[in-house]
């Protein structure tokens, strides 16, 4: 796995958190609260989880591809 | 609960509804090509190098099986003569296969070894990214329905407030900012 998928996936959720934040300077009240502590924060926290699972199997990916392959073969390409 | 609605603008839960099925679409994306290249890598890990190794294999056998004969017969013309047989290459070769097929078959017992440990790291990574896989199928949804229930209470409640009149969109907003400072929320428990 190359980590420009875990890169898209942050860029994707930063570009969300942005919109959100800018949205609640004109949007203060418990409703927005509400939307930002049970929609917003669990949505970008499964984000990090996910990013951090992508980043450590690419790592896995990238030691079993050194022990398994031929010499000087390249996986997935 | 209750209190005041602090909302500048509906415009701004459009906006917001926006950012989220545009999240959705980037996140489905990276969840698509992440089972996709994880199915790819273990296709790779369970069938291409295992067919890779064991082609190898079978072909250093044969080279060895070769490589001996060509020692042997080495040997055998030295029989009866005086010296003794000029063999160094033809051992070297030898020693050479047996050192390639013994790597080759330690590669096939690394990738056995990997297979469990593959299949145990894709079960963790799995477990640790179902969050996102739930965000980005029903957790959406979720969100946009609560931006839309929203949405609709402040629409009808602006419908009430203003019944005779179509006001443009520049009074929409100011009508929306008034109402914002207006308007009860609803009851969420």
């Amino acid at each position: 796995m190359s980590h420009s998928s875990s890169g898209r996936l942050k860029n994707a959720a930063l570009d969300l958190s942005n919109t959100v934040n800018q949205t609640l300077e004109g949007w203060r009240d418990s409703k927005s609260q509400e939307f930002q502590r049970q929609h917003i924060i669990p949505l970008l926290r499964s984000v990090e989880t996910a990013c951090q699972a992508m980043d450590e199997i690419a790592q896995v990916l990238s030691q079993m591809q050194r022990e398994c392959s031929p010499p000087r073969d390249e996986m997935y390409n | 609960m209750s209190g005041p609605v602090h909302l500048q603008s509906i415009e701004l839960l459009e906006i917001n509804r926006a950012a989220l099925l545009k999240f959705q679409e980037e996140a489905q994306a990276v969840i698509n090509s992440t089972d996709m290249m994880l199915k790819r890598a273990w296709h790779w890990l369970d069938s291409e190098m295992p067919a890779y190794w064991n082609s190898r294999i079978k072909r250093l056998e044969f080279e060895l099986s070769e490589a001996r004969n060509a020692l042997f017969r080495k040997r055998l013309q030295a029989q009866g003569t005086d010296h003794q047989a000029f063999d160094t290459v033809e051992k070297l070769e030898v020693k050479r296969l047996e050192n390639e097929l013994e790597k080759a078959r330690l590669k096939l017992d690394i990738i056995r070894r990997w297979r469990t440990q593959f299949e145990r790291s894709i079960n963790e990574f799995n477990a640790r990214f179902r969050g996102l896989r739930d965000e980005a199928g029903g957790g959406i949804e979720r969100h946009l329905e609560f931006l839309k229930a929203l949405s609709d209470t402040i629409t009808a409640y602006s419908a009430i407030q203003t019944p005779t009149t179509q006001p443009s969109s520049a009074e929409k907003l100011t009508e929306h900012s008034h109402m914002a400072k207006s308007l009860p929320e609803e009851d969420q428990s």
